[in-house]
């Protein structure tokens, strides 16, 4: 195939311990180390996989998100990316607006496999991939733990609940990706770097002509309650019976 | 503030900013975490750091290293600098004089494992009745095939993270003091003691704690040099640290004024920038020139190490510079909380970690007082043209 599009959303790095702010409007980010999503960085190493195996000419990562996201796009590019797109927006973005403005590039690139996450870390929404499928009439694959790419489809391996199910679907399609579908490699330093010389396009969302009013307003953001401290029980009897107690088993 | 260097040294500046820039998003996080990174992330710079050749920098290339010049290695310290919390310090850097101190095994064994981050040092000197003057009374009596060491040390930098200790202490054969010794120590040896890890002013991950050495043998291999060669390496071992911690503060202060002028520009007080107050001018302006001066004493230092210079003036010389850059560096930061006000108090703020980071620099090797004497000696015995 020609082109394949990987989607990257910056979020707050899984190390971090996640603060939320004393508002309760959002979390911390000031100051935070911000990530590609695990996810998302997954579906890039996929993609540069299926390059490097000949099956594809051109790996475009692609991300809606404030300026800063070119950091993120940068380390994409180092991983081996040809080139990178910022959709720049600096408030934040529900899933079907990105999913309309994915869908403007899709419509520019016209690329025959995209591939993203099959949700973000930060707000685990699992919609964007689906909702871009719609938008794009491509045929779409969630959850993918193995992918193997054909003359003109996909054999893709998804996780659900009952085990694995094995779909092979027709291209041009939109594979979202599960965690254990590959290991990310390591980028060097040095990588990061020569990647400064690559192309990154910054494109303004009002060009594509989208909306980016909000359809949700988010009231108050918490943290769980902290974990209460464990009681110690002597033998499996006490602990039927503590569990009894609290009206857990019968 | 430009100074004309090397275009060597430009590029060692540039590969140290590319490590910085990969740290120092993590600094947030380690400050609210005892100054702690996840395993991961921490092996990942240390690999990165060693990948890069900052472990290696003083070694000869001879045996793997980079052989930088001095001055090369300041203008990489000044940018590791710019980090707080130490995560630009996450890596072991041993040092040419170890080279020429130690014997074959003993590199083979000690020194060039630190290089690939195989093995990690820490420095067992300070004792809790002397401090910069370095007055031994740890003790090291020769026994058959090695000594056995008695004492307590203090501020043994680094311990949680080392597998074996440079440790210094006077040697005694019967009553006889031969003099002041180095060994290396491993860890793991019978009868030391780790007394109790206190908690200090800056939140780093690398701690200080306090050892106590009970009948602890060392075989005879483990001595560096002769029986009367540990102040010598000590000392060089100074000289080397003083203007590394010079080119360190020059850096915290490089970030400080640049991010208390951001701040001002961008602070609005009754209509108008914060950075429109002379008040605020004059604390920035000041902070200007004092870096100035101080990066100028530590480049001349270095570039006159590496032509040659007499070591005993060098030694004064880079007393004076640890002296100056790091009282400089220590003013500025006061100004900069100062600037930012109750962010300057804020921990999630530079200004704030480095108000307390950067005040042991007046203190450890050799606190700013000791510099002063060692200057004045200088001065004294002889003469101002030749320090």
């Amino acid at each position: 195939m020609e082109k394949i599009l990987v989607c990257l959303k910056r979020v707050v790095d899984y190390n971090v311990k996640i603060r939320i702010k004393p508002d309760e409007t959002d979390v911390v980010t000031e100051g935070v180390k911000m990530s590609i999503n695990p996810f998302d960085e997954i579906a890039l190493e996929e993609a540069l996989r299926i390059k490097e195996s000949g099956q594809a000419n051109e790996v475009i990562i692609v991300s809606v998100g404030p300026e800063d996201c070119q950091q993120q796009l940068r380390t994409g590019l180092a991983m081996g990316a040809d080139r990178a797109i910022l959709v720049e927006h600096s408030e934040n973005t529900e899933p079907l607006t990105v999913a309309k403005l994915l869908h403007q590039i899709v419509q520019q690139e016209q690329p025959e496999l995209i591939l993203l996450g099959k949700q973000a870390i930060d707000d685990d929404c699992n919609q964007t991939g689906q909702m871009l499928a719609e938008l794009c009439s491509y045929s779409q694959a969630t959850y993918a733990s193995k992918l193997s790419v054909g003359s003109n489809s996909l054999e893709v391996t998804r996780e659900v609940d009952q085990g694995l199910e094995t779909l092979e679907i027709d291209l041009p399609a939109i594979v979202t990706v599960d965690l254990r579908l590959n290991d990310p490699r390591y980028v060097k330093l040095p990588d990061i770097m020569k990647a400064k010389k690559k192309s990154l396009d910054v494109i303004n969302p009002n060009d594509l002509k989208i909306s980016m009013d909000p359809f949700f307003k988010v009231i108050s953001v918490t943290a769980p309650p902290p974990r209460e401290s464990g009681i110690k029980l002597s033998d499996a009897g006490e602990l039927f019976d503590a569990l009894k107690a609290k009206g857990l088993v019968d | 503030m430009h100074i004309d260097l090397p275009e060597n040294a430009k590029k060692w500046t540039s590969i140290a900013e590319g490590f910085l820039g990969e740290t120092m998003p993590w600094e947030v996080e380690a400050e609210m975490n005892e100054g702690k990174l996840p395993e991961k992330i921490d092996a990942e710079h240390r690999q990165m750091a060693i990948d890069l050749g900052l472990s290696s920098m003083d070694i000869p290339k001879s045996y793997g290293g980079q052989e930088l010049s001095i001055l090369e290695q300041v203008v990489v310290w000044e940018v590791l600098g710019r980090g707080t919390n130490a995560l630009t310090w996450c890596f072991s850097e041993p040092q040419s004089w170890m080279l020429d101190a130690c014997d074959d095994a003993q590199i083979k064994s000690y020194i060039l494992p630190l290089m690939d981050g195989t093995r990690h040092e820490c420095y067992a000197i300070t004792e809790p009745e002397s401090g910069s003057e370095v007055h031994v009374d740890t003790s090291a009596d020769k026994v058959e095939n090695g000594y056995r060491i008695n004492g307590e040390k203090w501020f043994v930098t680094g311990a949680n993270h080392a597998d074996f200790f440079f440790i210094q202490a006077k040697v005694f054969d019967g009553k006889e003091n031969l003099g002041d010794a180095l060994f290396f120590l491993d860890m793991e040896t019978e009868g030391i003691e780790l007394v109790r890890t206190p908690l200090f002013s800056h939140t780093f991950d690398s701690h200080h704690p306090i050892y106590k050495f009970n009948d602890v043998f060392i075989p005879q291999k483990n001595l560096i040099g002769s029986e009367a060669d540990g102040m010598r390496y000590t000392r060089s071992w100074f000289r080397r640290e003083r203007l590394m911690i010079a080119a360190r503060c020059c850096g915290a202060a490089a970030r400080l004024i640049e991010e208390a002028t951001d701040f001002a520009k961008q602070r609005n007080i009754q209509g108008e920038p914060l950075s429109e107050r002379q008040g605020i001018q004059f604390m920035l302006a000041d902070s200007v020139t004092e870096l100035w001066a101080a990066r100028l004493m530590l480049y001349e230092t270095a570039k006159a190490h590496d032509r040659g210079d007499d070591l005993k003036s060098l030694h004064y010389r880079c007393s004076a510079v640890k002296l100056f850059a790091s009282e400089m560096a220590n003013e500025v930061a006061d100004r900069v909380v100062q600037i930012f006000g109750g962010r300057g108090y804020m921990r999630e703020y530079t200004a704030e970690r480095f108000y307390r980071e950067l005040r042991v620099d007046r203190i450890w090797e050799g606190t700013s007082e000791i510099q002063r004497t060692i200057i004045a000696r200088g001065l004294i015995n002889k003469g101002l043209k030749n320090l």
